[in-house]
């Protein structure tokens, strides 16, 4: 786009004229701390060697979610399975389950997820996570190739599955991918949104030797161009703990994208009205517009962020949302496959008449990364200096390219690109080092504070390994603020409200919301990195209920909880 | 430098059969056949200055002399003299249009030259008067290959094949007309034969190592190729090669270190300078991609492909004006690369060029319509302009080739699936896969086939099945 690119090019310009510098390297720490913390399972999927097709490559999503509400962020893993089963019988390895990790609040965790009654076996992909039922806590839900999971909080350590009952469980012939809670209707309670990947019958599915399905020379699992894409699913919640599906009467399956993975819930366009971005994988990403009256129109395409900025689809995969150059309006991130980049698109809001996008993958700096086939990815502000920065984990596809002599490779290291505060970034991964050149073969990534020390700590599921909990400690002396929302009117969670923080002189925006990432549920509290400013000049919380509420002149470092209504009192 | 040598020894091997005594009337007659006799002799001795000397001789006392014209056109011919070579020949043929080793040689002359499509009517006059000269099929199959007439070369190269079961040469050349009309299968019979007759054929190993490239398969490209470069650690083939193989296997630094001893070789070779570039780039080392790659447009200013790769670095850097400057030079080298219209487009459009970017996304289109990429990009760029309607007009043609691109896919899927499924007896999944592959593709003539196949077999095992009853 010409006026974004313009504009960004004359804001360097005139910054460099001023003296603008590059910010240093940020003086912070990543360490994995998995291990020491507790993190101990392993997440199985799919074979490790070779795969037959392409539901063992997706892998699992992970999610923060404080289940007892301890104001400690605990730990929901996905697992997954294999195709020749776990066949049960005396002295056999137990399946693979899900898991659920109490954090002790003293940078250790608890696995609780036989208590809590949460560990399911089966193919598992993402979860997401939000109060569907309003009575306070967190509940979750998980996709799988297979029928969903909805799993009820039941407010005492447990959970109670009632996914069939409560309508989302969806067909067991579907595979279930990416998810968010939305209150798209802004009534008062969560909605769903289920990406769906691939209508996969394994009886039909080609394998890499009847497609046949080559990757540089090597026998893969083929897909998904050429198997039958399937479609997205919202779900309405009426109340009462059902759901309906409502996706034809909202206009969901009419989108030329498909292969959904990563879904983002988010007000692109500042109406107040939350929308919907899906990376579909290998085709155009798609972006429900929400037209106010419970219907979406797909408006990726001409607004600029269905394609690479030449044209072409992407192997979509991880997204994320943030308003990285302070000009008011959320961004976009998307993760895509090795020989290609990610994409950084650029919100130039409605001025031109209706919502556009300008891919600036190149001339921001995200595009010098060609090698790394990212999956989770968020924007943590990782030296809490008011910029958000961009962190995604990266593995490939296919196990068998250990046989190519490929750098990248299966596992693969992260990429930590630094917002140098003008529209451009930075990859300071080597600099920092550590645990973020560790080589994963990642693909859920949560986002989340788990120690409340006020840096964004990140959580990683893998495939066929053990999870990585990258802990970052700041040496950057850099302030913070912690928001936790709780709707009154608005549903519970606060998902879909605007907060516009202004802290000296400069204000910053972001959402409440839900999914997020690959697969995965970030800390569904809102940060913000401060710099060096002392104290906050205001926040204002736009409610989904249309409830404004403002806070003046609050101390920094520190969670506040914010309840709707009480704005200002 | 293999090849030539090829040719003279085979070319060679001919001339010691050439020379049948002419009907001598008179004594004069016999002197001069004597004389030419005394010639050839020395020309087998690759005495061709003397040789030369003596066919003029006798040329002189009996210009009609059609095996002297012959013999001289022979010797010039070793002396690269080919336009004296050529118009030998051709005397000698006017001269006696039967004259077999004439239309032979004068072919061979012509390949030599590169004139491939001239040496085709000699060369079929010379498989015509004397069919089983394995040289002539050999000559005229390789002259077909060269014209793109891949059929016709394959039968020659086969007949040479029979005729000179042993010859390495002539295998290879076989496995190359194969591989070039991509029966790999048969390719790699032919090129393993050759090399088990002769080792140390590079040409055949080199050829090997570019059939199992174009099949991708990098690990068996690359074994082949090292063992050529262990026989030849010079040969500059074997050497871009086997870079191709490493890079098709994504062993860049591998790839890397084959270009710099190719270059250390030949350090004016501007493909190798290219492929070098583009293992750089393919490891994200921008600075030395761009390097290698203005090297080789230094070298070499019409590689449209080096201009192409230079501006796509450069767009992927950020730097927009020499990206331009790039794709420019890209289409000055080739006017209808629809390409670098494309990706000058894009770039202009990132520039804030939006007028100039939709006139060479237009040109992109007109000449490759059913790429979606350009139907988007021009949507991109009109709906900068305001033009909404137009945009979306784009893009849904976008969409709608995209969905064609996929269709296919899933149509190739459901075919080989569905071929499977009937050499395995499973017919009516046979007849399921396949009539999907129909539906997804209704031009797909494998498909088509194998359900008509799958048909006749259940309307057979029906029949029999009443018959049984």
């Amino acid at each position: 786009m010409m006026i974004g690119l313009l504009g960004l090019g004359a804001g360097i310009a005139a910054i460099a004229g001023l003296g603008w510098q590059a910010p240093e390297v940020p003086r912070v720490t990543i360490s994995n701390v998995a291990a020491a913390a507790g993190l101990k399972h392993r997440t199985i999927y799919g074979g490790e060697q070779k795969n037959k097709y392409l539901l063992e490559t997706t892998g699992c999503g992970v999610a923060w979610i404080d289940f007892d509400n301890d104001g400690w962020q605990d730990i929901f893993f996905v697992n997954g399975t294999r195709l020749e089963g776990w066949p049960k019988g005396v002295g056999r390895e137990e399946p693979p389950i899900s898991r659920l990790y109490r954090n002790n609040g003293n940078g250790t965790f608890t696995d609780v997820t036989r208590a809590a009654g949460v560990g399911r076996t089966g193919w598992g992909q993402g979860v997401c996570a939000g109060d569907f039922d309003n009575d306070g806590d967190e509940d979750l839900f998980v996709t799988y190739y297979g029928k969903n999971l909805l799993w009820r909080n039941n407010g005492n350590g447990t959970f109670t599955e009632v996914g069939e009952k409560a309508g989302v469980a969806g067909l067991r012939t579907r595979w279930g991918s990416g998810c968010a809670f939305i209150d798209y209707d802004r009534d008062g309670r969560l909605d769903l949104v289920v990406a769906n990947y691939i209508d996969l019958d394994l009886k039909t599915a080609p394998t890499p030797e009847s497609g046949p399905c080559l990757y540089k020379g090597l026998m893969v699992a083929c897909g998904p161009p050429g198997l039958q894409g399937a479609k997205n699913i919202l779900y309405h919640n009426e109340g009462g703990g059902l759901f309906t599906d409502v996706s034809a009467k909202a206009g969901i399956p009419a989108t030329s994208g498909t292969y959904g993975l990563g879904v983002l819930t988010s007000d692109f366009d500042n109406d107040g009205w939350t929308d919907i971005y899906v990376a579909n994988d290998s085709a155009p990403a798609t972006l429900y517009h929400n037209k106010r009256d419970g219907t979406f129109t797909d408006i990726a395409a001409e607004a600029g962020a269905a394609y690479s900025g030449d044209g072409k689809p992407q192997a979509g995969m991880g997204v994320a949302a943030a308003d990285y150059d302070g000009d008011g309006w959320l961004d976009i991130f998307k993760t895509n496959f090795s020989g290609d980049t990610s994409t950084l698109y650029h919100n130039l809001g409605t001025k031109l008449g209706g919502l556009v996008f300008d891919d600036v993958t190149f001339p921001s700096g995200i595009g010098l990364n060609t090698r790394w086939l990212g999956w989770g990815c968020g924007f943590p502000d990782i030296d809490n200096d008011g910029w958000p920065d961009i962190l995604l984990v990266n593995g490939h596809v296919y196990p068998e390219v250990i046989r190519l002599n490929n750098e990248a490779g299966y596992p693969q290291r992260k990429v930590l690109y630094q917002n140098l505060r003008n529209g451009s970034f930075r990859d300071i991964t080597e600099k920092v080092g550590g645990a973020l050149i560790e080589p994963t073969a990642s693909r859920g990534a949560a986002f989340g504070d788990y120690d409340n020390d006020g840096d964004l700590d990140v959580v990683i599921n893998p495939v066929n390994g053990t999870p990585a909990l990258l802990r970052t400690d700041s040496e950057t002396g850099n302030n913070w603020l912690t928001v936790r929302l709780q709707g009154t009117k608005s549903n519970r969670s606060g998902f879909g409200a605007r907060l516009r923080l202004t802290a000296e002189g400069r204000t910053q925006i972001n959402d409440a919301r839900s999914g997020g990432s690959y697969y995965s549920q970030n800390d569904g509290r809102v940060h913000f990195g401060l710099g060096m400013a002392t104290r906050v000049t205001r926040l204002e919380i736009a409610w989904p209920s249309g409830t404004v509420d403002t806070y003046n002149d609050l101390p920094v470092n520190r969670l506040i909880v914010c309840k709707e209504g009480d704005g200002g009192k | 430098m293999v090849l030539a040598s090829i040719i003279i020894a085979i070319t060679a091997i001919t001339l010691t059969q050439v020379p049948s005594p002419p009907q001598a009337a008179t004594s004069t007659k016999a002197r001069e056949v004597q004389e030419l006799r005394e010639g050839l002799a020395l020309q087998q001795q690759q005495r061709d200055a003397e040789a030369i000397a003596i066919f003029r001789e006798v040329l002189r006392q009996r210009p009609d002399f059609a095996e002297a014209h012959s013999a001289l056109g022979y010797s010039l011919g070793r002396q690269n003299d080919f336009a004296g070579a050529v118009s030998e020949f051709e005397t000698a043929i006017g001269l006696q249009p039967t004259l077999q080793e004439a239309h032979f040689r004068l072919g061979v002359m012509y390949w030599l030259s590169g004139e491939f499509v001239r040496a085709i009517t000699p060369l079929r006059a010379a498989v015509k008067l004397r069919p089983g000269h394995l040289e002539s099929h050999f000559y005229l199959g390789r002259c077909l290959q060269q014209t793109g007439n891949l059929r016709e070369a394959i039968t020659e190269l086969r007949r040479a094949a029979t005729l000179g079961p042993k010859l390495a040469e002539v295998q290879s050349a076989l496995g190359g007309a194969l591989a070039a009309a991509e029966d790999f299968e048969g390719a790699e019979a032919s090129l393993r034969r050759a090399i088990s007759l002769r080792p140390d054929l590079i040409e055949a190993r080199n050829q090997l190592g570019l059939a199992l490239i174009e099949q991708r398969r990098a690990d068996a490209a690359v074994t082949e190729l090292e063992a050529a470069r262990r026989l030849a650690p010079t040969d500059r083939a074997t050497l871009h090669n086997l870079g191709l193989a490493l890079m098709q296997k994504a062993d860049y630094n591998a790839a890397i270190a084959s270009y710099e001893s190719l270059l250390r070789l030949a350090p004016d070779d501007a493909e190798a300078w290219y492929n070098l570039g583009l293992a750089f780039k393919y490891k994200d080392d921008f600075a030395a991609a761009i390097r290698a790659f203005e090297k080789c447009i230094a070298l070499q200013p019409r590689l449209q492909e080096a201009h192409y790769s230079l501006g796509i670095t450069l767009l992927q850097q950020g730097v927009i004006d020499k990206a331009i400057d790039a794709f420019r030079g890209a289409i000055i080298a080739k006017p209808d690369f629809a390409e670098a219209f494309y990706l000058l487009g894009t770039a202009l459009q990132q520039k804030g060029e939006t007028g100039e970017a939709v006139a060479s996304f237009r040109k992109a289109i007109a000449i490759a319509p059913l790429s979606p990429q350009y139907h988007n990009t021009l949507g991109n760029a009109l709906r900068q302009q305001g033009d909404l309607a137009a945009a979306r007009a784009e893009f849904a043609e976008a969409a709608r080739l995209n969905k064609l691109k996929t269709d296919a896919q899933a149509a190739l899927f459901a075919t080989n699936l569905g071929i499977q499924r009937l050499n395995e007896g499973r017919i009516s999944e046979a007849i399921e896969r396949l009539t999907e592959a129909l539906r997804l593709d209704p031009d797909n003539a494998t498909a088509r086939r194998y359900l008509e196949l799958a048909t006749r077999r259940t309307n057979r095992s029906g029949k029999s099945g009443k018959t049984g009853r």
